[in-house]
């Protein structure tokens, strides 16, 4: 299990709530359960993420009702949200590509 | 959107967002506490678990408000909350600060209102942006505003592509006779001008081309009031304007007041006007441009109109067509003079303001100098510098602001009272108020002065309060910040003292030069000669001036004395050419004056009614043109024609007496030659009466002798005395303004310097004592102290009177006849300042020397 990377845990979070409405604690587990246990994002950190990311009207809320009948504040992805995501996603596929590129380069590749 | 949605609510509805925050949290300790339910735990502990998972609450919750940009909001409204508190601590220093900086910035919210009144509004027509002066341009590069009628008309023609409609407008003084006869003032206009100019009607109806001719009235809301008593019936009814009955058929609305800065009374047509104008053959002339054109496409329009007087050699009268848009209440000439003008005033009152500011700069840095433990503690705690500046600056606009609400209270009660002393003594022509609401360009002038004011006075302290060392020990920052923050005072306080002295300095030559009006006395009894102010004056004028009681003699003359300087012609004496001053005059000119002949004689009745050639000179004309020599029988030539002097010899028949007889600060004047003239003759332009009796109940009987004398005019007689007096209003009332604002300046900086040298005093208590301690006597000290407050003072005045030298000089140049140099002004102002700084100072060093040594070294720096 590890901490999440800085500067990453908005795309993560932007990608929980992009799996359809959630609460702050589903989007935790969200996480949790997507990364199969490896990534656990601090719980206090998240609601300042969340509001970071409703600041940049990326995502919006609304309260609802959760599975056991309490009163719960859900996220959604907005259409900038969305579109956000789309090019973290590709952005951070070519940086990670470009990383296992170097990271694996062999001796005899490099001039 | 989203952003500013949320900051909106967080805002607006605060203690819900604060709820559902709480909300949010608490649902997340829940349902975290239900999951390790599941997982086993008992309820209690499945709870704690829960919040000690989420960890601290209230920092989440600080991070998520940071997040949604209400963390500056939260400081601020914190800061501001500090802030009031600190002032509710020191009322006596608050109050004076709001009060000091609430009247400064209530003056130049006046002045502000005034100038944005007069001359930055557009005249409220229908289409401002539109409206257009068709001024006249001169080969001479002059610009001015009046055309013949012809070209007018000619204008129109050119121009109906370019323009919606021309109108002409010609100004109107008329008596309105009845029970009590009174001056009335109006425009006598082209009869589309209303519908041109879009003016709504309260009443009636405006004339139409119909009635161009008809002796018809458009009463302005001021003259409905003025002229009407402001009756609801006033339609229909008639004035007796001169000469004609005129009908009245409709009263403006309050708002338009046509383009002037002095708003007409009334309406009437223009080509009906004749009796009361005289000559109709010229107007002044603008126009409203049709929406898209440019005032370069009107004026290319209308230039060919003039293209054969242009291309004359020797054109008479405008060659060039200026359209300038008519942005105020004034011609584009006449602004751009005003808008020079109000450039010096406008200093003077910002200099006021910044001397206020700096004055309470000084006192927050000794404050801030006396919390310097505190603020030590608080940065080395961890405060950041800019929260420090941020917390200090707040203060600062806490005080500006309070200080803006009592200006714009203040500037709202006093500016009719202001208008008042300024344009009272016009009379009826003074402009009417324009209704100076409190709009929002005012609020954003007086919101740029009170956010001037809060860097004036908190700027500087801030930074260097904030510079402090927190590393140091709260007892040690002194030995950096005393330097420093000394400096800084110093600076202020010599630049408060110089702005003083400028103010005073200056203020104190108009005083003088105002001062020299009153002074004045011409070299006859002018407070008993009395202009009756009749246009081309008749002998049947002078018979119904004669019989009034109290009248001892009439006079004819060619223009009266003391309006302006005599005019000037050149005549041939013995050979030579010599410029001189000259005036036509009866043969009772001098008896009635009281000007004593000193050889010679007046002339005599024959003499003025035939045009004989022969003249008086006065004593410093013979002096000049035949010194050493009897005058009397000399001969001199006038040989240029187009003078209002017939070509030929003149003989020298009589010596005057030496008099002034031009503008009050010219003293006497250095040549006058005096030419014979008679009632009814072009060259009579006045008639002077002397009163031996009671001179005001002879003002008001000689205005009925006019009106006897030919009932479409009401003279307005007034003693040559009172002409010079108003000669001075300009100067008296730039004068007191000057006056006041140096002499707040110089309290303000007197309760600064000795709030400087209190300070220095308290500071340096412990080395005061120490000096005392080690022989110093209490002369010594005070003359340490004081001695330190004396050489800031002498720097201030050291700045200030060059600058101020300078500026006057500026003055003068540009202002004719104003004396630059007064030594009462530069001696004696800048040493009652000095003496008042300096005694505000002493009081402070007495104390100083009191010190008693143990008491000092006891004292905790």
């Amino acid at each position: 299990m590890s901490t999440v990377l800085p500067g990453t845990l908005d795309v993560l979070v932007l990608k929980a709530v992009s799996l359809g409405a959630e609460h702050g604690y589903g989007l935790l587990l969200r996480i949790q359960q997507l990364s199969q246990g490896a990534l656990e994002v601090e719980q206090g950190a998240l609601y300042p993420a969340l509001a970071r990311l409703e600041n940049q009207g990326l995502i919006e809320s609304e309260w609802g009702t959760s599975e056991n009948n309490r009163r719960a504040k859900f996220y959604s992805l907005t259409r900038a949200g969305r579109a956000r995501l789309a090019h973290e996603q590709s952005a951070w596929h070519a940086f990670a590509d470009a990383m296992a590129l170097v990271l694996g380069a062999k001796k005899e590749t490099a001039r | 959107m989203s952003r500013l949605r949320t900051l909106w609510r967080a805002l607006t509805q605060r203690r819900r967002y604060e709820r559902e925050l709480d909300d949010e949290l608490a649902f997340h300790v829940a349902a975290r506490a239900d999951d390790l339910v599941r997982a086993g735990l008992d309820r209690a502990e499945a709870a704690r678990r829960a919040r000690v998972e989420l960890g601290m609450a209230e920092l989440h919750k600080a991070d998520v408000r940071a997040a949604h940009g209400l963390a500056l909001l939260d400081g601020l409204a914190g800061d501001l909350r500090h802030a009031w508190r600190a002032l509710l601590r020191n009322p006596v220093f608050a109050g004076t600060a709001v009060l000091i900086l609430g009247l400064a910035i209530g003056a130049n919210a006046a002045l502000f209102a005034f100038f944005d009144a007069y001359v930055l509004r557009a005249p409220a027509v229908r289409a401002p942006d539109r409206l257009v002066d068709i001024m006249a341009a001169y080969p001479d590069g002059e610009v001015a505003g009046l055309w013949t009628v012809e070209d007018a008309r000619q204008f129109a023609a050119a121009g109906a592509r370019a323009f919606e409609g021309l109108y002409l407008v010609n100004h109107v003084r008329v008596p309105l006779l009845g029970a009590s006869p009174t001056m009335t003032y109006g425009h006598a206009v082209s009869a589309d001008y209303f519908e041109l100019l879009g003016a709504r009607l309260e009443l009636g109806r405006a004339f139409d081309a119909a009635e161009a001719r008809d002796p018809v009235l458009v009463l302005s809301a001021a003259g409905w009031r003025r002229l009407a008593g402001g009756r609801p019936d006033v339609v229909g009814t008639t004035l007796q304007l001169g000469p004609t009955t005129y009908t009245v058929i409709g009263v403006a609305a309050e708002e338009f007041r046509g383009v002037d800065v002095v708003g007409p009374q009334f309406w009437m047509p223009r080509d009906g006007a004749g009796p009361l104008l005289g000559d109709l053959g010229s107007a002044t002339v603008g126009g409203v441009l049709r929406a898209g054109v440019t005032p370069e496409q009107a004026r290319a329009a209308l230039q060919p109109v003039l293209a054969e007087r242009a291309a004359s050699p020797a054109p008479v009268g405008p060659t060039g067509v200026v359209v300038a848009p008519r942005r105020s209440m004034f011609d584009s000439v006449e602004a751009h003079a005003i808008e020079l003008a109000a450039i010096p005033v406008f200093a003077g009152f910002l200099l006021v303001l910044l001397v206020a500011s700096a004055n309470l700069a000084n006192l927050t840095l000794a404050r801030a100098a006396a919390r310097r433990r505190e603020l030590a503690i608080r940065l080395s705690v961890g405060a950041s510098r800019w929260r420090v500046v941020r917390h200090m600056l707040v203060e600062s606009a806490l005080v500006a602001a309070l200080a803006a609400v009592l200006g714009t209270v203040a500037c709202a009660a006093a500016v009719e009272a202001l208008h008042d002393y300024a344009f009272g003594r016009l009379g009826p022509l003074a402009p009417d108020l324009v209704p100076a609401a409190f709009d929002a360009r005012r609020a954003v002038y007086v919101a740029l002065l009170a956010l001037l004011t809060a860097l004036a006075i908190g700027l500087a302290p801030a930074l260097e309060a904030s510079a402090r060392q927190p590393g140091l020990g709260a007892r040690d920052i002194d030995a950096d910040g005393r330097a420093r923050s000394g400096r800084l005072r110093d600076a202020l306080l010599v630049s408060q003292l110089a702005a003083s002295a400028i103010l005073l300095v200056l203020a104190s030559l108009i005083v003088a030069n105002a001062r020299r009006a009153d002074e004045f006395r011409p070299g006859f009894d002018f407070g008993r000669v009395v202009d009756v102010a009749f246009p081309q004056p008749t002998p049947r004028l002078r018979q119904e001036v004669e019989r009034v009681p109290g009248v001892s003699a009439a006079t004819a003359v060619g223009r009266a004395p003391l309006y302006g300087q005599p005019y000037v012609m050149p005549v041939r004496v013995d050979g030579r050419d010599a410029g001189v001053a000259f005036n036509h005059v009866d043969e009772r000119y001098f008896a009635t004056l009281g000007i004593a002949l000193r050889r010679g004689r007046s002339f005599l009745p024959g003499e003025t009614a035939s045009g004989a050639r022969v003249a008086i000179v006065s004593a410093a004309t013979a002096r000049r043109l035949w010194p050493d020599r009897d005058p009397i029988g000399r001969v001199f030539d006038v040989e240029f024609a187009d003078l209002p002097v017939p070509v030929g010899r003149y003989e020298v028949v009589g010596v005057a007496d030496d008099v002034a007889s031009g503008v009050f600060f010219a003293g006497r004047d250095r040549t006058m030659v005096y030419f014979p003239t008679a009632l009814g003759e072009p060259t009579a332009g006045a008639l002077l009466a002397r009163v031996d009796g009671d001179v005001a109940r002879a003002l008001r009987a000689l205005v009925d002798a006019c009106t006897r004398a030919d009932a479409s005019v009401l003279c307005e007689p007034a003693t040559l005395e009172s002409v010079v007096a108003s000669h001075r209003l300009p100067l008296a009332v730039a004068g007191g303004v000057a006056s006041s604002l140096g002499f707040a300046a110089l309290a303000i900086s007197c309760i600064g310097l000795y709030g400087v040298v209190a300070f220095t005093v308290v500071r340096r208590t412990r080395e005061i004592g120490v000096r005392i301690a080690l022989g110093a006597t209490p002369r010594a000290v005070l003359r340490f102290v004081l001695g330190g407050a004396v050489r800031r003072i002498a720097l201030g005045l050291a700045i200030g009177l060059p600058v101020c030298l300078a500026l006057s000089a500026l003055v003068a140049a540009n202002v004719a006849e104003v004396r630059a140099f007064d030594a009462r002004s530069y001696v004696l102002t800048p040493l009652v300042l000095a003496l008042v700084a300096v005694a505000a100072a002493f009081v402070q060093a007495r104390r100083a020397a009191r010190v008693a040594p143990v008491d000092a070294l006891r004292e905790d720096g």
